[in-house]
């Protein structure tokens, strides 16, 4: 992307650039240094200890690492969180770009469903989620009630059985996230010019055609962006989980924040807990390079 | 050049959080010269009957020493303390959320070691009984005193049983007839009536299966005896004796329900004591009976208690102290005796106090006088994770996905990869 | 008007449909909430739904105003919520010009570095946090949910991603013209991401909103509650009391909703003139 006349100049203009660069992010940067650089890089260092909060800390090596994989409830909390993510970013990134191509399609109404839409994800999560733990209930939940009004005989326990449970959290998530990309997606689809539709009419597209070869297309920075983001947000799912199931039945809700959250705030092992916060952040890492070249090689 | 500006700019960084860091004055002392000790604890609001006697007659008794409260939710108690701990917060005095939370703390050094300033004092420790000992010491050192201990008792409806027209429940029944007692009383009452309950949450629960074999010891002992307590609580629920639990949990079902009349009976700790008398309009009789037991074990109830700590990098120990024995000591008692909790520090006159302001029958507080108990075990450092682990274990039996012997089988393989871990 | 085939029909129909089922999945369980919090414990879970309470329970949310002290949550909230927003659009435009716009030879590596602390879990980062935030004696004040939230890299990277789509040629042909970096960034930059701004202010203004965690763990005086927090509060204490937890749910959701139904027209206005942009 870089200008190759920019990168000619000579080498006082890069340093004045410097100068002005720097300014620019002085005041975000010092809060950003502070409060999370220097904080992330303390937890990169305990990865390698068995800090515990109080004790002295004793450099440990890979061992927090070595541990992780004999640790049956890390193996399990990572399993959910792949599952977790696997199911719902496709489910949420293609409902939200469908409602928003379809919204831009003209709809009678479309700004009060915008605002009905986008509702579940500017509510408060404590409330989505306290609000969502009374529709799950098993016998006097509105959902099953409704189910069996339907005549599903037996409908599934949801939050108190092992098997739905994960489903159950992953139905609400989607729910509460759709609104958020569909945002995002409109204010993306009203940046593609007009007259490339136009252009792609005159060659006689159809609406199928326009949206596979221009709108999708077009959409690509916003896909990357909106991707990444919930990528991101659902490796890193914690307050409904939390406040929902706090992992239960058993550990069959259990990801690997929570996991995390465990073993720091309950069994004080921050040493340990750091190392799985660091295989979560490989996970994200390796995500994010992936989709960065892909987008790169695209764009190319 | 370009290190330079880099330079440059860490430094300025630097400068800026050392500046920043500089500004951390301690508030410890106001104009007036008094000592403000930082006290944590949860749901203040729901226990603050409790809490603000104690702590208005030791700020009589103490004028230079003020308390200031640390409440958060219930729920999010850990978080916040072990926060507040290992981010280094000047808190002076802490509760631990329950004795099995204890040996965790004890652990990573949070707890202040009482020994030596209980010797130095000469502070009576006989009044504590056994707790003391089992649940408060480490390598014969002391590190909490025990604020309440909570023996667990079976509370009961009397009304519900009065309709059913069913003898009440006895002390010394085994938990086989506490069963049969609660179908016969599910049967025989009105719809959404349950003839037992305990409080909806594996904390709860749990305590019961460490019954099943006399000198339980969760780290060590073969699990199989479990399955007892476990085919229990499945025919109850089966039999409708009994809700489903994942039922009452979604339904964040508490002891709520006993006072509405809906639980015959209830396993619980004898704090629920002041609860029940909190209530206005309860509508209904109560009673207590001693902790029923498993048919071949000897007649242990079970007995928890609730630690209070003082923080081992508080700036002042010796008001810390003076407030960890007022509130541990007698006076606390009595006055914690006065709102009808059984404290942990316990002698005539405390146990005066809380047979005076209790108002329960004399068979009720026989059943809370002189119970033999039992307990998880000897305290390691493993001990709760061992402990929670267990809990999830036993929630999916629980909720039908899995069997009690699945659950021996697990919770084996679960704890032996702790033990191993932790090596 | 043209004629409509019938293939146009089927589309509109199937549209339609899809859009209003979506819709009506969102709101309902608003309105049940609603409706809940204006019933007693045993009717909330009564089948089927009675939407509309036979009395309506009022004193759910008088119980809650007065327990909570709900007032003062709410100006807590409001004032946390207005600073950090404006801090965090105004750093994070600077921030994200410099890394958009001035090319300067740190500035992947910079960047990167953002993005990497994008991706480390909040509950690992909480304990270095809190012992810097203790060590500037900020524990319980206000200013420690400030500093925390309001220099969060994620508005940077969002920022950024939009000033990216304004073509360099138009930040060229303005120096050219002898506008400073300062001026560039504020009579065209800013003027022309309107909508990513509008943006990133909803997305900050709902997070500040309904955060728990931080306010949890740094906050202890009742005073200074937020209305998250005070939220968790009532349910850690009332677990049982149905219909006053979502009466305290509502009003944890209601004045952000009406933020965010007079913010619709900014919206508007937001994404016409982030059209302009191609």
């Amino acid at each position: 992307m870089e200008k190759t006349t920019l990168q000619k100049r000579s080498a006082a203009i890069i340093r004045r650039n410097r100068k002005k660069a720097y300014l620019f992010l002085l005041p975000n940067f010092l809060g950003f240094f502070v409060f999370t650089l220097i904080p992330v890089i303390t937890a990169l260092v305990y990865s390698l200890t068995d800090y515990d909060g109080n004790n002295r800390m004793n450099f440990v090596g890979l061992k927090n690492f070595l541990q992780l994989f004999s640790d049956s409830s890390f193996v399990f909390s990572l399993q959910n969180t792949l599952i977790y993510t696997i199911v719902t970013v496709p489910l949420i990134i293609l409902l939200s770009l469908l409602v928003s191509v379809l919204m831009n399609n003209g709809v009678k109404g479309a700004p009060i469903y915008r605002a009905i839409m986008l509702f579940p994800h500017i509510a408060s999560i404590v409330a989505v989620t306290v609000v969502w733990q009374f529709l799950y209930n098993a016998k006097s939940g509105p959902i099953n009630q409704i189910l069996q009004t339907f005549g599903v005989d037996n409908p599934p326990a949801w939050l108190s059985n092992q098997k739905t449970a994960l489903i159950a959290v992953m139905i609400m998530i989607v729910w509460k996230g759709i609104g958020y990309y569909m945002i995002i997606y409109l204010a993306g689809l009203r940046g593609i010019p007009a007259d490339q539709y136009e252009a792609a009419t005159v060659d006689g597209a159809n609406a199928w055609e326009k949206l596979r070869y221009v709108t999708i297309p077009n959409l690509r920075p916003v896909t990357f962006y909106a991707t990444i983001m919930c990528i991101i947000n659902s490796f890193q799912v914690f307050t409904p989980i939390y406040v929902m199931t706090k992992g239960g039945p058993g550990r069959a809700t259990s990801v690997l924040v929570l996991k995390i959250y465990e073993d720091a705030f309950v069994n004080y092992k921050f040493g340990y807990a750091s190392a799985e916060a660091m295989i979560l952040f490989l996970l994200i890492l390796i995500v994010t390079l992936i989709q960065f070249y892909h987008n790169k090689k695209m764009e190319a | 050049m370009k290190k330079k500006l880099v330079s440059i700019l860490m430094a300025s960084l630097m400068a800026f959080s050392l500046a920043a860091c500089g500004g951390g004055d301690d508030k410890d002392k106001d104009s007036s010269g008094k000592t403000t000790l930082r006290l944590a604890l949860w749901d203040y609001d729901v226990d603050k009957d409790m809490y603000d006697p104690i702590i208005e007659a030791f700020e009589k008794e103490n004028q230079d020493i003020e308390i200031e409260i640390v409440s958060s939710p219930n729920a999010d108690y850990e978080t916040k303390l072990t926060t507040m701990l290992s981010g280094g917060d000047d808190i002076d005095v802490f509760f631990a959320k329950s004795n099995t939370a204890l040996p965790g703390l004890q652990a990573k050094g949070y707890c202040m070691n009482l020994s030596n300033l209980l010797e130095e004092n000469k502070f009576d420790t006989s009044s504590y009984g056994t707790v003391l000992e089992q649940q408060m010491t480490f390598d014969d050192n002391v590190y909490a005193l025990p604020f309440r201990t909570n023996d667990w008792v079976l509370f009961y409806n009397k009304n519900l049983f009065d309709k059913a027209g069913i003898a009440y429940p006895t002390d010394q029944m085994t938990w086989q007839d506490v069963g049969k007692l609660a179908k016969e009383v599910t049967e025989k009452s009105a719809d959404g009536v349950y003839g037992y309950s305990f409080q909806p949450k594996v904390g709860f629960i749990f305590p019961m299966l460490a019954g099943t074999m006399d000198g339980f010891d969760i780290t060590t002992s073969d699990l199989s005896c479990t399955t007892t307590a476990l085919d229990w609580i499945l025919d109850m629920q089966e039999s409708g004796a009994m809700e489903e639990y994942s039922e009452s949990v979604s339904m964040n079902k508490d002891q709520t329900y006993f006072y509405n009349g809906e639980w015959a009976m209830m396993w619980n700790g004898s704090w629920f004591v002041q609860s029940l008398n909190l209530q206005e309009n309860l509508g209904f009789e109560w009673g207590i009976v001693k902790s029923p037991y498993w048919e071949g074990t000897e007649k242990n109830g079970f007995v928890t208690s609730t630690p209070l700590c003082i923080n081992a990098s508080t700036k002042h120990a010796e008001e810390a102290y003076k407030f960890l024995t007022f509130s541990c000591g007698e006076e606390g008692a009595s006055l914690l005796a006065k709102s009808n909790l059984v404290p942990g520090y316990m002698n005539d006159t405390v146990l005066d106090s809380y047979k005076e302001n209790v108002g329960l029958d004399e068979s009720s507080l026989n059943a809370l006088m002189d119970n033999t108990t039992y307990s998880f075990g000897e305290p390691n450092n493993v001990f709760s994770e061992i402990i929670s682990a267990g809990q999830k274990e036993m929630e999916l039996v629980l909720t039908g996905n899995e069997t009690p012997e699945d659950f021996v089988k697990n919770f084996t393989e679960q704890r032996k990869e702790l033990i191993d871990n932790a090596e | 008007m043209k004629k409509t085939s019938g293939k146009k029909i089927i589309f509109v129909v199937i549209k339609y449909a899809v859009v209003l089922l979506i819709t009506i999945s969102m709101v309902v369980p608003f309105i049940w909430m609603l409706s809940a919090s204006f019933k007693t414990n045993l009717e909330v879970f009564e089948f089927p739904i009675r939407w509309i309470p036979e009395t309506i329970h009022f004193e759910n949310y008088t119980n809650v105003w007065d327990v909570a002290n709900y007032p003062r949550m709410f100006l807590n909230t409001v004032k946390l919520t207005v600073i950090i927003t404006v801090l965090q659009i105004l750093t994070s435009t600077l921030a994200a010009y410099a890394f958009s716009k001035i090319y300067f030879p740190e500035r992947n590596v910079l960047f990167l570095t953002y993005l990497a602390t994008l991706m480390v879990p909040y509950q690992v980062v909480m304990i270095p946090q809190f012992s810097i935030i203790r060590q500037m004696g900020l524990t319980n004040t206000h200013l420690a949910l400030i500093m925390i939230q309001a220099f969060t890299p994620m508005g940077v990277f969002l920022i950024k991603q939009f000033f990216d789509g304004i073509p360099d040629e138009l930040i060229e042909a303005a120096r050219i013209d002898g506008l400073s970096e300062f001026g560039i960034y504020s009579k065209m930059m800013l003027p022309l991401s309107k909508s990513a701004i509008v943006s990133l202010a909803i997305l900050t203004i709902t997070a500040t909103w309904n955060d728990f965690l931080a306010p949890l763990i740094y906050i202890s005086d009742k005073n200074l509650y937020t209305i998250q927090l005070g939220l968790r509060n009532l349910c850690s204490e009332y677990t049982t009391e149905y219909g006053q937890i979502m009466a305290a749910s509502v009003m944890s959701v209601i004045p952000i909703f009406i933020l965010y139904c007079f913010c619709q027209r900014f919206f508007e206005e937001g994404m016409v003139s982030g059209a302009v942009k191609g």
